[in-house]
């Protein structure tokens, strides 16, 4: 293979890894909007939370990094069941949606703070789960935690799947998500399956944190652009569709890497957002969305 | 009916009342604070110094203040600048510019000199505020280039400098091709520029480069760029969290050539941070107050250099790096000129430049009207980072 | 016809008001009387407490700005997070007129206050067409590509470092450099934006635009052209925006992306929804708040944004009406 085509294999193989993360962080957001209709802007920062927990829990304990998985994602499940319970309910029955929007704000300026508080600013990273292996197909460098974000995202995906479209709590769900009124006059308890939709949000950033700092450094400033892309990723692929919310993550992922490898940084956050502003002029259900969101 | 139903809009608030009750009880409550507003002892020097003790310039700016208090203790235990003791006004910016301009507002009128900002934004920010005030500013990042006659100095080594006695170095190595990362930030521009000039001078080539922003997660595409020409050694020209990304990278790459980065990233913390990724071989152009033991300066030179260091680890319990070196000499040059211009400060300017063979911590500073750094190439060493320690390896 | 007794106040208006107006207004002498308190009060400040100007000019600037952005969010009801292209526009506008090309600083301001005005104009009516979220994400766009373009165009704007140098505010002979003199020219500043929106909320655009955040199909059935009363705002909005942006490049003699940053694209949203929407001092409050958070917090700067965070969660929770708002309803009872 020509040099410059294993360099676009690198950079797509690059872009999708951090696409992955969004597509996890947007799945988050995604699912917590369709049960809700909160927009949880905070999730990108439990993500960065999650991360350095693991960071220091694996220093702490001595565990290999693959362990910390198994202790944050069930400790975020949990953390976010009382975030919501502290914060979001009481929040959600007293203001609108779109005030709804900045106590998300809100969130993900204090978790950002308490970043600031207890790690400080500097970058943390993590050995990666398999160790400095990779793996080399004509040329093109494959780094083995990569393929652990692959796959925890494709884990997520399934696992969701089968839960919202195989057992009863999935359907449920899905009855809560396309009319909460509804749900609630046939009984439902629309707080408990809110409460549930946090917690599993709360798992999917466990796992995008533990799964991404071994593949780079993470610090309390982070939290922002990881906010921002998620919610970005979210929304362009369609509010309350979980395949939109992937795709837009994936897709997202792919051209901020191939236009910072080939333009520069700050002009591909420039041609990104411009891309995404006309998509939603456009095409503003997003790539797979439902129309009832958009228009007065 | 006149009280038909109506949109019942906001009523204009009348807020007079009780905008005026708020305006009343914030300006008293404040008049008690302001009580110290710019009073202090008659007797003293007001040394302004403005750091980044919070956000991305803190690896720095922490050390330089401990470094700044150190000098003026010393000082003032030598008995002071004309005899009269010299005092420290600090303040925070943030690592922002607007706020070290605010901070740097609230200073004019009552300090005699100002020292900092840490970083080059900040620092440009400052000095019209500066020159407006006819204050002399000493700047401690080395990214600014101070304009001839002008109030402002600038820290450390040139980058053009640090940058040429890398690529000498190497070339006596039998070096004579390159590969060059950097961030699009201020000091990743500067640094690249300055590796370009520096190689072309020395008849280095750089086979390969690429830039990527300071906030990215991964690099390997820029890797790939950097080495597509086989490059016998690496410049990371980024710092903090941007160059662990690289360095990581780099190690994840399998890549084994030397590889060099700004002196921007000389703090303990930062090796410490990046002890897991550090490439085998890990190349800093650094100044004197890094490589002082190892080389055979001046009786004096070794004395200034002894009681600082000594001192510094006995006071802090660490060795100083990059941050305390510039604050202290910095502190150290300001006091002086403030002496010779005999508390003149306008004239401190006058002073500072004309200020010639005076050894500080990082080097030693000849000053001129069109040279407020006053270092040069003979302060530069190449030092290597080795299990977090810094070892001379040459010049 | 009622006849309940009305227990009047002193100086209250007669009674003949429809039953809606329940609310208790001050006498014309009395508002008149706390009026000119606080214009004396504000007059002398400066010389009590002279080291916090330079807050107060800051905060005056996004209180400008958040005044903008209350016309549009709060009465309009259109959730704007991109306030700062506009306030770079200004910002960055009048600062290369006049650095680079020598532009006397008034007019540079005031023409990219109409720029900025074109710009809303434009972008208006096809953003405003959507909803809610979607709105909100857009002009967060907006933010986002503001700071990029910012940061990267170098040759143009300075690139990360800023741009350096930008002339203080000249007004004929005088130059505006000092804290004070910024303060005494914010103050004047603010006065007249503030009365502007005042009047302009009290008369029959405010009730237009209250009545299209109310219920849009309603006020459409009323006849109201709700683009266009939505665009007035947006449009009103940005070039408060932009002045704010002019006169903080003049004040600090220098702007750089983060001035202008998504950072400050959201606070000028939190500022607002901390002092309270649809008020007059509610912005202002907002803009102390928030601006001074960071001075208060010289002595533990790191527990400041944790700090903020848990504020702005408790304010937006058990305070719906902002600081000012809540204190205002608590006042009337």
């Amino acid at each position: 293979m020509s040099p410059t085509m294993t360099g676009l294999i690198q950079v797509v193989i690059g872009g999708l890894a951090d696409g992955g993360v969004y597509a996890l962080i947007a799945l988050g957001v995604s699912l917590v909007y369709s049960i809700s209709r909160i927009i949880n802007l905070a999730q990108g920062g439990f993500v960065v939370l999650a991360a350095l927990l693991a960071v220091s829990i694996q220093q702490w304990l001595g565990v290999p990094p693959l362990v910390t998985v198994v202790i944050v994602v069930p400790l975020f499940a949990l953390l976010m069941a009382v975030v919501e319970r502290l914060v979001m309910a009481p929040a959600a029955a007293r203001a609108t949606p779109d005030r709804m929007l900045l106590v998300t704000v809100g969130v993900l300026q204090a978790i950002g703070g308490l970043l600031l508080l207890v790690w400080g600013n500097l970058p943390y990273t993590m050995q990666p789960f398999s160790g400095d292996t990779a793996i080399t197909i004509g040329g093109v460098r494959i780094v083995s935690q990569y393929l652990w974000i692959i796959g925890a995202l494709v884990v997520t995906v399934a696992a969701l799947w089968f839960l919202v479209q195989r057992t009863s709590l999935g359907l449920t769900m899905r009855a809560t998500a396309s009319n909460p009124e509804a749900a609630a006059l046939q009984g439902i308890n629309v707080g408990r399956i809110r409460l549930i939709a946090f917690s599993l949000a709360g798992a999917m950033a466990a796992l995008a944190g533990t799964t991404v700092i071994p593949a780079t450094f993470l610090q309390f400033s982070t939290v922002t652009p990881y906010a921002v892309a998620g919610f970005i990723a979210a929304v362009a692929g369609g509010l309350g569709s979980n395949v939109g919310a992937v795709v837009g993550g994936l897709v997202l992922g792919l051209l901020q890497g191939l236009f910072s490898r080939y333009t520069s940084g700050d002009l591909a956050q420039v041609i990104a957002m411009a891309v995404l502003i006309v998509l939603l002029l456009v095409r503003p259900t997003g790539l797979l969305g439902k129309k009832s969101e958009v228009r007065r | 009916m006149t009280d038909a139903v109506q949109f019942s809009p906001a009523r204009p608030s009348p807020p007079r009342r009780r905008l005026g009750i708020l305006v009343a009880a914030l300006a008293l409550g404040a008049a008690g604070c302001s009580a110290s507003a710019a009073s202090g002892d008659s007797g003293a020097y007001t040394l302004g110094l403005i750091t980044s003790q919070t956000g991305t310039g803190s690896q720095l700016g922490v050390g330089e203040l401990q470094g700044a208090q150190l000098a003026v203790d010393q000082i003032n235990a030598r008995g002071g600048v004309n005899g009269r003791q010299l005092r420290l006004r600090t303040a925070d910016d943030q690592s922002n510019p607007a706020q070290a301009v605010l901070q740097t507002r609230k200073m004019l009128g009552s300090v005699d000199a100002l020292v900092g900002p840490s970083l080059s934004g900040p620092c440009r920010a400052v000095i019209p505020l500066a020159t407006s005030a006819r204050l002399v500013n000493y700047c401690l990042s080395p990214g600014v280039k101070p304009e001839p006659g002008s109030y402002q100095w600038s820290a450390s080594a040139p980058t053009d400098t640090l940058a040429e006695r890398l690529m000498e170095y190497w070339k006596g190595q039998g070096i004579t091709r390159v590969g060059l990362i950097y961030t699009t930030d201020a000091s990743g521009l500067d640094g690249a520029e300055a590796t370009q000039h520096a190689a072309a001078r020395t008849g280095v080539a750089v086979v390969g480069q690429a830039s990527y922003s300071p906030s990215a997660v991964s690099v390997t595409s820029q890797l790939q760029a950097a080495t597509t020409g086989r490059p016998q050694a690496l410049v990371v020209w980024s710092s903090g969290a941007a160059a662990g990304v690289a360095f990581k990278g780099i190690d994840q790459m399998g890549l084994k050539v030397p590889v060099a980065t700004t002196d921007g990233n000389l703090t303990y913390a930062f090796l410490r941070r990046i002890a897991d990724y550090t490439p085998d071989t890990l190349l800093i152009p650094a100044t004197r107050d890094f490589w002082w033991q190892q080389q055979h300066p001046t009786a004096q030179v070794r004395q200034l250099e002894r009681g600082y260091h000594d001192e510094f680890r006995a006071r802090y319990g660490a060795d100083p790096d990059f941050g305390p070196g510039v604050a202290y000499d910095a502190v150290l040059l300001v006091a002086r000129a403030l002496e010779e211009a005999h508390g003149d400060v306008a004239g401190a300017r006058d002073a500072l430049q004309n200020l010639r063979g005076v050894p500080g911590v990082v080097g030693t500073y000849n000053f001129a009207p069109d040279d407020h750094r006053g270092i040069g190439a003979g302060d530069v060493g190449i030092v290597r980072a080795v299990n977090g320690r810094l070892t001379f390896v040459g010049r | 016809m009622t006849t309940r007794e009305h227990t009047t106040h002193p100086g209250a208006p007669a009674t003949g008001l429809p039953a809606s107006r329940e609310r208790r207004v001050p006498a014309r002498p009395v508002r008149l009387v706390t009026a000119l308190v606080a214009a004396a009060v504000a007059l002398v400040l400066p010389l009590l407490v002279p080291g916090w100007l330079g807050l107060l000019v800051i905060a005056g600037i996004f209180f400008l700005i958040v005044l903008g952005l209350n016309l549009l969010m709060g009465y309009a009801g259109q959730v704007s997070l991109g306030q700062t292209l506009f306030m770079a526009l200004g910002g960055y506008g009048a600062g290369l007129l006049t650095l680079r090309w020598h532009w006397p600083t008034l007019v540079a301001m005031i023409v990219m206050a109409g720029v900025s005005a074109a710009v809303a104009a434009g972008l208006g009516t096809v953003f405003l067409r959507l909803r809610g979220y979607y709105l909100a994400l857009a002009t967060l766009g907006l933010a986002v590509i503001t700071e990029s373009l910012a940061s990267g165009l170098t040759g143009f704007t300075g690139g990360p470092s800023g741009l350096v140098g930008v002339p203080s505010l000249h007004l004929g002979p005088w130059e505006i450099f000092s804290d004070q003199a910024n303060y005494y020219l914010l103050l004047v500043v603010c006065g007249l934006g503030a009365w502007f929106v005042g009047n302009l909320q009290r008369s029959q655009t405010g009730r237009a635009l209250s009545a299209i955040a109310a219920d849009p199909a309603a006020a459409t059935m009323l006849g109201i052209n709700a683009s266009r009363y939505k665009t007035s705002a947006f449009v009103v909005s940005a070039v408060y925006a932009s002045l704010g942006g002019s006169l903080y490049a003049f004040y600090l003699r220098f702007i750089s992306p983060e001035v202008v940053g998504v950072t400050v694209a959201l606070s000028i949203v939190i500022m607002l929804a901390l002092g309270g929407a649809r008020t007059l001092v509610g912005p202002l409050l907002g803009a102390l708040v928030i601006q001074g958070l960071p001075e208060v917090g010289q002595s533990f700067a790191s527990w400041s944004p944790f700090v903020a965070g848990v504020v702005l969660i408790l304010v937006i929770t058990y305070l719906p009406r902002g600081i000012w708002g809540t204190v205002k309803k608590l006042a009337e009872r």
